[in-house]
């Protein structure tokens, strides 16, 4: 199974490669310290990393750090065997020291499970306050560190109207509402990187992500294209809670990552990007488009909670500025997304 | 947010009516029943012992018959109707409760907890919903909790993937006032559906139940007659004519929900719920009125005055599920009497 | 006598409290406290207590594991499944807190020296170790015993996230533990979250259902185990002795705890502890390692 796992990310890598090999040869010979290594974002890097060495021979060694390590013991055996790749298994919290080697930090560490942020809230606001705190801290010391990419959140701006949202939009206003402890623990842990930037003097970059699909995320976690998969391969009529006008951008994890990893080569000190797609896609449409890639064409259920809402979302990125300073664009288009997600579930990842 | 004045109708005669039978509502019944629901349209029916799925026990009282016949009993008996199941973590597990309960045809999962205590319905809710089953949230005895507390909770339930949360008034202690205040910061606050279930312990069920449609809830619980534990609930029949004359929608039938009332009178009830002076006495407590039953039993063994059980109870806080706690307090009053 | 040495995996409140029991021990000393997250309260109290702390799992102990005759696993279920296999390996023996079922159920009450001979004890859950010593004297009073039920109330504030994520697991190895212990043909556990302020202690009742009680012969052996639970239980308190009424047998038990890390209220993490420590002070009286 490792193999089939193995050859479908190559092909992705491969397919997008020669559009980024010359922004990305700045990592060959360098050191990188992933926190939430072995998240969907952080999994993506290694692949990345790691593809780099087996192609350009680019000599990268990367230290992942995170909670869980099965699947990065499972997908990465015979580098971490190398030395290429060295999995650190504790809490980001409890990040004291980073090793001298290091050049280049990309800090992932949080869980966006909503289920997890709703039970446990202080769990949630900790991981995110005290292990940016902790990384920065250790991230002082270090001899040859050329940047820090933190992860913030898209979750941090305020519900917009049918508008798409710059970096300057307007973020959460302050609510009583205790669905806002992952947003307000962004919002502080990126505060906390521009006060290290001035004051540890750190080279520091924050995105703010949106919405993605691909390998390597949990298909049980309740985000719509999630579960729309999710029925489908179940045999069940896909189920959109509401009238199917929620309106999202999805981007392709080898995107999203490979734009990580430019921005965090690249991009300016100080500076907050956006990054996800722009282009815009109706839940009913992204069903549709679901439904196309399974042989027996799954039905589309509409308002199934029964009682009629029309209470619709609209998150998208404004990403002109990410696309103008470091020169990116989508290497995988909508439909394509969703045909490798799906194939990935159906095919690759049983 | 409703985009046609539609108001959904849950119906859990088969389920909140157990417990004033003490959980003994036979197969027959159970088909006689779903059948006349079927036939008027209701779009939910709700079955199962009192206290939901896997409750059935020496705590709350042990059913006649057992999850499997009453479930498949009411599939069987229901067409266009959606069987709909009550679960309280704590007392249904999924394994041994919801797994098989999907597979008897269970169409809707309510997934219950105290008001205050959202968080044991995750994994529940979770479950449910990657099943493909609609699920919605109940908060149980919401009188006890302030709105701010209950749209905290109600929230959780929502990000665990909820598609509508229900408040219910499960001591029958709301006055319509209260239903404004807490159900409309609810609707303000989720995205989901708000609904409301009513007790009739003060005789305020309808009206309490429309103040809540009046502010923007979409679901409502009505049972035949009010059949339920105690003073009964929100009387269905009354319910869908107050509905009609004010021109909501329920796509229910209100003839054929008056023959459903008549067979439910009929063949479900030994009596038809009052509002006895003891329901009185556990609506002004706050207690549980599911709690009725036990309480008489109890008091009667014991010698001691029910309504001092109940504000014993209400003043101890006790929440359903802790009928345990009857014996304690009957104990400890005739205690203090012989102390006298 | 010589301590048994013992190490704490898992540094949240239950690895906490066991902490300080186990350093009240004439038999037991804490040699290693150890979890993934340093900044932790736990490990904070540990440091301040001067007890070596590490944040590196069960890395740590395969690197130290000659110092270590005995694990307390305070982790979760998923991890002690990865982590048995391990101290199996490394001949230490392992009480598992966690609800992971891996080895011999033991209720001290009821099988304390019959556990000896494993090296993977599981502790149950709370409301087994409250409920199951009763179901034990009605199993050994009475024949017949058609039926076991179990309540457990708990204060909502003594219950973590990962106990309310885990209702499930407590139900079904509560319910297990019930059947083991009292032979009854069927069991049944539930539990229930108490948000009353002030907080109430955990409160278990047992039902059984028995053709033919022997009500004399039960109230003897509830009696007796109720005495034997008190020896590491010291808040174990029968407040409804054996009633037989309406065709079943009621029995009533309140638990507060000792208060050591968490608060009195806490009793159902108080007395899986206790239960564990005795087990823990019962391998070092026998001085055996595996």
């Amino acid at each position: 199974m490792m193999n089939k796992i193995a050859a479908f990310i190559n092909e992705d890598l491969t397919r997008i490669h020669s559009s980024v090999a010359s922004q990305l040869s700045e990592s060959y010979g360098q050191c990188f310290f992933i926190t939430g290594g072995a998240g969907f974002l952080g999994t993506w890097l290694c692949e990345w990393l790691m593809y780099l060495n087996r192609t350009e021979n680019a000599g990268i060694k990367v230290y992942v750090l995170d909670r869980e390590k099965n699947r990065i013991q499972e997908r990465f055996e015979n580098e971490l065997q190398r030395g290429e790749m060295v999995l650190l298994n504790y809490d980001v919290r409890s990040l004291t020291e980073i090793p001298r080697e290091v050049n280049y930090i990309i800090h992932a560490a949080a869980t966006p499970d909503t289920s997890f942020h709703a039970s446990c809230p202080i769990d949630t606001m900790s991981s995110v306050a005290e292990g940016t705190a902790s990384m920065l801290r250790a991230a002082s010391r270090l001899n040859n560190l050329k940047a820090i990419l933190n992860v913030s959140s898209s979750a941090i701006y305020a519900n917009s109207d049918m508008t798409t949202l710059t970096e300057d939009s307007t973020s959460l206003p302050f609510s009583h509402s205790l669905a806002a402890v992952y947003p307000e623990s962004k919002r502080y842990a990126e505060k906390l990187c521009q006060a290290a930037r001035n004051e540890l003097r750190l080279p520091i970059v924050s995105i703010r992500p949106f919405t993605f699909c691909g390998p390597y995320q949990n298909l049980s976690s309740p985000w719509i294209l999630n579960t729309f998969i999710n029925d489908a391969l179940n045999k069940r009529p896909i189920r959109i809670y509401g009238d199917g006008q929620t309106t999202r951008g999805v981007m392709y994890g080898a995107d999203f990552s490979v734009w990580v990893l430019v921005i965090l080569l690249h991009g300016k000190s100080g500076n907050v990007y956006n990054v996800g797609s722009d282009n815009p896609v109706m839940a009913y449409e992204l069903a549709n488009y679901v439904a196309k890639n399974f042989s027996f064409t799954p039905s589309i259920m509409l308002n199934t909670s029964l009682a009629k809402i029309n209470d619709r979302t609209y998150l998208l990125p404004d990403t002109y500025q990410v696309k103008k300073d470091l020169n990116l664009t989508t290497f995988t288009d909508l439909e394509l997304s969703i045909s490798r997600t799906v194939t990935w579930f159906t095919q690759i990842y049983k | 947010m409703s985009q046609d004045n539609h108001i959904l109708i849950s119906d859990p005669t088969l389920r909140d009516g157990n417990h004033a039978v003490s959980h003994q509502l036979t197969a027959k019944q159970i088909a006689l029943y779903c059948s006349a629901a079927d036939r008027a349209g209701i779009p939910i029916v709700e079955v199962g012992h009192g206290n939901g799925l896997g409750a059935s026990s020496l705590q709350v009282g042990l059913a006649a018959i057992d999850d499997f016949t009453m479930l498949t009993t009411a599939r069987d008996n229901l067409k266009s109707s959606k069987l709909a199941v009550h679960v309280i973590p704590g007392f249904a597990t999924i394994e041994k409760d919801i797994k098989p309960a999907i597979e008897y045809g269970v169409d809707v999962f309510r997934v219950a907890a105290h008001c205050t205590e959202a968080d044991v319905t995750e994994r529940h809710i979770h479950f449910c919903r990657n099943e493909g089953k609609t699920v919605f949230g109940v908060l149980m005895m919401t009188h006890m909790a302030d709105r701010f507390l209950l749209a905290e909770e109600a929230t959780k339930m929502q990000a665990y993937g909820a598609e509508a949360v229900i408040l219910m008034d499960s001591a029958g202690n709301y006055l319509p006032s209260d239903v404004v205040e807490k159900v409309s910061h609810l609707v303000e606050t989720l995205s989901i559906p708000v609904g409301f279930h009513a007790h009739n312990n003060l005789g305020m069920a309808i009206a309490n139940s429309i103040a809540a449609v009046e502010c923007g809830a979409l679901i409502l619980d009505g049972c035949a007659r009010g059949f339920g534990a105690g003073a009964g609930n929100t009387q269905l029949e009354a319910l869908i004519a107050v509905l009609e004359r004010m021109k909501y929608s329920t796509g229910v039938d209100l003839y054929k929900t008056l023959d459903a009332g008549n067979l439910a009178e009929r063949e479900l009830m030994k009596v038809i719920p009052t509002i006895s002076s003891t329901s009185i006495v556990s609506g002004l407590s706050g207690v549980f009125s599911g709690f009725l039953k036990p309480v008489n039993r109890i008091s009667q063994e014991f010698g001691v005055n029910p309504r001092d059980v109940f504000f014993e109870l209400g003043r101890r806080k006790v929440v359903a599920g802790q009928e345990d706690i009857i014996i304690e307090v009957a104990k400890s009053l005739k205690g203090s009497k012989y102390d006298e | 006598m010589k301590k048994f040495k013992v190490a704490i995996l898992g540094t949240g409140n239950i690895g906490t409290d066991l902490l300080i029991k186990v350093q009240r021990s004439q038999y037991l000393e804490c040699v290693a406290f150890v979890g993934r997250n340093t900044n932790s309260s736990g490990m904070a109290k540990a440091r301040e207590m001067g007890i070596t702390c590490s944040d590196k799992s069960i890395e740590f102990i395969k690197q130290n594991h000659k110092n270590i005759d005995l694990v307390f696993d305070a982790t979760s279920a998923k991890d002690h499944l990865l982590h048995a296999p391990v101290f199996k390996d490394l001949g230490i023996i392992a009480i598992d807190l966690t609800p992971a079922k891996v080895g011999v159920m033991s209720v001290p009450a009821a099988n304390l020296s019959d556990c000896l001979a494993a090296d993977n004890i599981n502790m149950i859950t709370c409301g087994g170790q409250a409920s199951i010593p009763l179901a034990y004297a009605i199993g050994q009073s009475q024949k017949n015993v058609e039926y076991i039920e179990t309540v457990s109330i708990i204060a909502s504030k003594s219950a973590g996230p990962a106990t309310r994520r885990n209702l499930d697991e407590y139900i079904q190895t509560t319910e297990k533990g019930l059947i083991e212990f009292s032979g009854a043909k069927a069991s049944k556990a539930i539990i229930n979250l108490n948000p009353a302020i002030p907080c109430i202690n955990m409160q278990t009742t047992v039902y059984a259902k028995v053709s033919n009680p022997n009500m004399d012969s039960l109230n003897t052996s509830v009696s007796e185990i109720v005495e034997k639970i008190k020896k590491y239980v010291p808040g174990y308190e029968l407040i409804v002795p054996p009633l037989y009424e309406n065709g079943r047998i009621s029995i009533m038990v309140k638990v507060r705890g000792l208060g050591d890390y968490l608060p009195e209220y806490a009793g159902n993490l108080d007395i899986i502890n206790c239960a564990a420590i005795a087990m823990a002070e019962e391998y070092a009286k026998n001085g055996l390692e595996v």
